[in-house]
């Protein structure tokens, strides 16, 4: 900071999608050397404010200057011009060539302007990996390298594109201890090199260890912006949270009955370690953590599908070695998935046939179907959620996210499953959506489900948990009871200890 | 409060206007289909009025079975987003399998059909299983299965061609039914059965939830490998009873009868409305599709022009038809 | 520690040598130990001479297969060529150079064809070169009633059965065509673009370059091939027949996917043409052990589809190990 002129300043930034307010009047500014961090919730804004950065995203309202110059025309290219650059994993890296190849990709060095100038590549690459601290064989190819080299390879590509406004999405969330401790090194070398960087990170302790300045933002606003050394972590953690637990959570808490779910040591690819957890009917049990930690893949895992190994694995009083989809289907474990997109809906198919998908071997054990009961089933569905507008022969690819939403929720329940497993219910939806998917949580539980909840919104998690477990990196942190202080469920979600 | 329910009633506004538009277009491009074909009709007919003789479109139709038997197998799997590259040497393995059974064998004339059908399920059974289980993209695993059941049938033929079959075999290619073609019979019996199917089972039902979002069904709890098994063994039975008519109407069977089949057989359900990227369509468009590719065919030897260029105006159709079914996808 | 010392060991010789070197190897013993005349200089360039024509199909196919596409329209694309090429000579009494040119060129813009089908139309591969293989049947049949074309000059003659200081023409051709592919693969930024295509072509769209163009070039560059190796075959049968390429564009697919090209982004020129000198020293030596012709496709196709499953299984076995290596 010994330079005062800002390398970059955003002022007054604006952005609406249809129904939210994803931006509204955020500044944002950067110097020549600076780590800037920038934390905030799921959903706060903070990868809408990139993707304004990137160009990708045209804003609504709000300047964006340069060292000082306004930029009335930003857009990828000229973004790019100006010197910005994302890094995200593995995602514009060829993995089958050498790192020299894809440091340079599209800008090779020539002779005679038509063959490749193999060794003054790799001369050029190492010095520049050699700049930042990093040693890696440029004739290695890209898949010999761990996650964290492949991370330095991105951002060398980047300063061979002369990179002056780095933007580090999460970069340590797929790093061991060791390789984090590589990367920052990095990062200090790039910040001598005058280079600034945008650090987005869920992971507060790294916060101090790196970071020159913080920025906190909560539903698409700016909150506070402050030097590292004036603010504590419990502070930032305050800033982020910020909001009382609104009441709108209806969640009717009743003492619950029989285990319904027990799992204990289950393990599964790199991201679940030991997991070990229990529901009980009639019970809403959160499972909290970090994006990363582990959740989505732990009931992925238990539902059959990602293989998996556990100590202990006992359904609705049986016990399994293993579950596939459709056996879970058929004892009664449903999984409404994350990515409603991905997993959970047939865009191209009618509301009915996506309502009726689940249930299919259930309604229709003789496998031949009938058209009144297939039509009644998915009607009882539309009038139960409430799915507007109801009309079952419409592709739900037209339909709003929340009516979506509700639909994979119903093609679940109308497969009448007793333990029910649900990624982020409300991830991407309206607040009358919400409220409405919420009710039908505790209507569900307190009707004898047993129901295991995953997400990453802090309020949704104490206001409809009867009891919450946190995950951090692939293990269960922590059981917490219902009325549990929020920072104390984060502060365990990072890492930090009791 | 009210904001929020006049927001929705526009969405709502919004999403019904749009899927009127998206209504009309489905009548459009269904009518476009059947237009297209009186169209084709129409011209054919006025520049050689032999066109539409009875006896004309009857044999038209009934050379046309085969071939539309066998789009329907590709339909099947069209369905489920995969391809199978493998059928057109599907047809030739069972019909030359079935010719073995009729002339170097003295079994009964049914038993050829069986084998000729068992072979071909067998033959879709480990297309699917490389597909399914050992995850070999569609084009590749079918690639490597039509040059396998080219080498077999090579095989099992050796150097001669099989002719002359027992005449009850050869009722099913050349016999009539209440004055009507067996092979039209054939066709009308298997359309109804596979349009049960896709309509009424639930196994025609996941194979249209495999082909919309392979990922989501398989989160449904559809067992999505064995269904897709079963799709390759259907479409590989199809086209044995493809193989089997258009052995018994030919009365002699040789190597290179079933090639000629695959360009049409990718043709005629694009043609008919069935989506390459799977979970849209139908038989009934395959039948269109089929009587399109088979009319200009057909007009193309009415009109005097050289069944050596045939060929050529396949793969132009091919080629045309699956653009249409690209662009078509992007509008959505 | 020895022992995943070991491991990894194994796992680089199988990653970096296709497995069919070590296949190849073991026919090459078999075929010498079990015919006489197997390892014979005759025979050598008996092969050679039959096999340049497989080679440069290979040499086109494995550049289309590294994008991540598929080439089935160059067996076709092959016969056409020949049969414009013996037409002009025939018909027009152009010169021999001219008459080349002419294959070539015909062979490139049947490529280009395919690459506006599949960069600009965006039709799969494999269907936008079926219907090229149909354009490309019906034009050289049609062009002469589905006859041979035959009386070619007899100065044609050399290109496929002379020999330049002792070699046969043909293998000097193929090895030109070698050298060609394997500098643009390893020596040019196009080489590098075409890799990029199939290992990851948002990376590439990322970098600002018009992917679409390179591979629009890369069936081009298919295309060529086929025309350069219309040109052998014509000589040597003296003669083009329409159909003569039918099921060659198999062999080459079956070369390059045997030659380490099962996935795209990768493939090499030198695996292309160890996967075509597999095909070429099971097909010759099928034929010294005196099995039947009407055998020996379903012996090819069976070999193909077991080849494919098992470089699967290899590749992901690899994949598992340098995972575990990494933890």
């Amino acid at each position: 900071m010994n330079n005062p002129v800002p390398l970059l300043e955003m002022k007054n930034i604006c952005k609406t999608f249809p129904g939210v307010k994803a931006l509204d009047h955020v500044d944002f500014d950067l110097f020549p050397g600076e780590v800037h961090v920038l934390v905030g919730e799921n959903g706060a804004g903070k990868s809408t404010l990139m993707k304004v950065l990137a160009g990708a995203y045209p804003r609504d309202a709000g300047e964006i200057f340069v060292e000082q110059k306004a930029q009335p025309r930003w857009n990828p290219t000229v973004a790019r011009e100006n010197g910005v650059a994302m890094v995200y994993q593995e995602f514009t890296l060829l993995p089958f060539r050498n790192v020299a190849e894809n440091i340079f990709l599209g800008r090779e060095k020539k002779h005679a302007g038509l063959f490749l100038n193999k060794s003054l590549m790799h001369t050029q690459a190492s010095a520049l990996l050699k700049s930042i601290g990093v040693n890696v064989d440029t004739r290695c190819p890209l898949l010999e390298l761990g996650v964290a080299e492949q991370q330095m390879v991105e951002i060398a590509k980047a300063l061979a594109m002369d990179a002056r406004i780095l933007v580090l999405d999460e970069p340590t969330s797929a790093l061991s201890m060791r390789e984090i401790e590589q990367l920052f090194s990095t990062v200090r070398k790039l910040k001598e090199k005058g280079v600034g960087i945008i650090y987005i990170s869920h992971r507060l302790e790294e916060i101090k260890q790196i970071g020159d300045r913080v920025t906190v933002m909560r539903d698409g606003q700016l909150i506070g912006t402050r030097k590292i050394d004036e603010v504590s972590i419990d502070d930032v953690i305050r800033m982020m949270i910020g909001r009382e637990i609104e009441k709108l959570y209806p969640r009717h808490y009743c003492p619950p009955g029989e285990v319904a779910l027990s799992v204990k040591g289950l393990k599964s690819g790199k991201k679940v370690h030991n997991v070990n957890l229990e529901i009980r009917f009639g019970e809403i049990v959160g499972l909290s953590g970090l994006v990363g930690s582990g959740r989505t893949e732990t009931a992925r895992a238990i539902f059959g599908l990602d293989s998996m190994t556990a100590d202990d694995l006992e359904i609705l009083g049986k016990k399994y070695k293993h579950i596939d989809p459709s056996q879970a289907v058929d004892i009664g474990l449903g999984l409404i998935p994350e990515d409603r997109r991905r997993d959970g809906l047939f865009p191209i198919l009618s509301m009915e046939k996506n309502l009726v998908m689940v249930c299919l071997r259930k309604i229709f054990p003789s496998g031949i179907m009938k058209p009144a009961i297939e039509r009644s089933t998915a009607n009882e569905y539309v009038r139960k959620f409430n799915i507007q507008p109801p009309a079952l022969d419409r592709f739900v690819h037209y339909l709003s996210g929340g009516n979506q939403q509700k639909v994979v929720i119903g093609k679940w329940l109308a497969a009448k499953p007793r333990v029910i497993i649900i990624d982020e219910p409300t991830r991407g939806i309206d607040v009358g959506a919400k409220s409405e998917v919420h009710a039908f949580m505790d209507l569900l539980a307190n009707s004898g489900h047993a129901i295991l909840m995953i997400s990453s919104e802090m309020p949704e998690i104490l206001g409809m948990s009867d009891r919450i477990y946190v995950m951090h990196e692939g293990k269960v942190a922590g059981e917490f009871p219902r009325g549990t202080d929020s920072e104390e469920i984060l502060r365990r979600a990072m890492g930090v200890r009791a | 409060m009210d904001q929020q329910t006049s927001k929705k009633g526009e969405e709502v506004v919004k999403s019904q206007s749009r899927n009127e538009s998206n209504r009309v277009w489905k009548y459009i491009s269904r009518f476009s289909r059947i237009g297209a074909l009186v169209l084709l009709g129409v011209a054919i007919s006025l520049l050689n009025p032999n066109f539409l003789k009875i006896s004309n479109i009857i044999n038209v139709l009934r050379q046309a079975a085969p071939q539309i038997i066998i789009s329907f197998g590709m339909t099947i799997i069209f369905l489920t987003g995969g391809i199978d590259l493998s059928l057109g040497s599907v047809v030739t393995l069972t019909s030359v399998i079935a010719g073995y059974f009729l002339t170097q064998t003295s079994l009964p004339w049914w038993c050829a059909i069986a084998g000729a059908m068992a072979v071909g399920a067998l033959s879709g059974f480990i297309t699917g299983q490389l597909i399914a289980f050992v995850k070999l993209p569609p084009a590749v695993a079918s690639y490597g299965m039509l040059w396998v059941g080219k080498g077999i049938a090579f095989a099992i033929m050796g150097a001669s061609p099989f002719f002359s079959f027992a005449d009850q075999f050869r009722h099913l290619g050349r016999g009539y039914f209440l004055g009507i073609p067996m092979p039209i019979w054939i066709v009308l019996v298997i359309a109804l059965i596979l349009g049960w199917l896709l309509k009424y089972t639930t196994l025609g039902r996941s194979l249209y939830g495999i082909g919309a979002n392979p990922r989501a069904a398989k989160a449904s709890g559809i067992k999505v490998s064995r269904t897709l098994v079963s799709a390759y063994m259907l479409s590989g039975t199809l086209a044995a009873i493809g193989g089997i008519i258009l052995a018994a109407r030919l009365n002699a069977v040789d190597q290179d009868l079933g090639a000629s089949f695959l360009l049409p057989a990718i043709a005629s359900p694009v043609m008919g409305g069935t989506s390459m990227a799977g979970g849209q369509g139908g038989v009934g468009g395959t039948i269109i599709g089929s009587l399109i590719m088979i009319v200009v065919t057909n007009g193309m030897n009415l009109l005097g022009i050289n069944s050596l260029w045939q060929q050529l105006v396949t793969g132009v159709v091919v080629v045309l038809s699956v653009w249409l079914d690209v662009v078509m996808r992007k509008r959505n | 520690m020895k022992f995943t010392n070991r491991k990894k060991i194994f796992r680089l010789i199988l990653e970096k040598i296709p497995t069919v070197f070590w296949i190849l190897l073991l026919m090459v013993i078999y075929f010498s130990v079990s015919s006489s005349n197997f390892l014979t200089l005759g025979n050598a360039i008996n092969l050679s001479r039959q096999g340049a024509i497989l080679l440069t199909l290979c040499l086109g196919v494995v550049v289309v297969k590294i994008t991540g596409g598929m080439d089935l329209s160059n067996g076709a694309v092959m016969s056409l060529c020949g049969m414009i090429m013996a037409w002009a000579l025939v018909n027009l009494n152009v010169p021999v150079y001219l008459a080349i040119l002419i294959s070539i060129i015909m062979g490139i813009i049947l490529g280009t064809l395919n690459g506006f089908f599949v960069s600009i139309l965006g039709i799969p591969s494999f269907i936008a070169t079926l219907g090229t293989q149909g354009i490309a049947v019906g034009l050289s049949l049609g062009m002469n009633n589905g006859n041979v074309i035959a009386g070619l000059p007899k100065v044609f003659y050399e290109i496929g059965n002379g020999s330049i200081l002792g070699i046969p023409c043909p293998l000097w051709i193929s090895l030109l065509v070698f050298a060609l592919t394997n500098l643009i693969l390893t020596q040019t930024p196009l080489g590098v673009y075409i890799y990029a295509l199939g290992g990851n072509e948002e990376a590439l769209k990322l970098s600002g370059k018009p992917a679409w163009i390179y591979k629009i070039l890369a069936y081009s560059y298919s295309g060529l091939t086929a025309g350069i190796a219309a040109c052998i075959l014509t000589s040597r049968n003296m003669a083009a027949q329409p159909t003569v390429g039918s099921g060659m564009e198999f062999e080459a697919f079956a070369g390059v996917v045997l030659g380490g090209s099962f996935i795209a982004g990768k493939g090499t020129a030198i695996g292309a043409v160890l996967g075509a000198l597999f095909i070429l020293v099971l097909r010759n030596g099928l034929n010294l052990l005196g099995i039947p012709t009407y055998l020996q496709l379903a012996i090819f196709g069976t070999v193909l589809i077991n080849a494919i499953v098992l470089s699967t299984l290899v590749e992901r076995w690899v994949q598992k190990m340098r995972d575990e290596e990494r933890e």
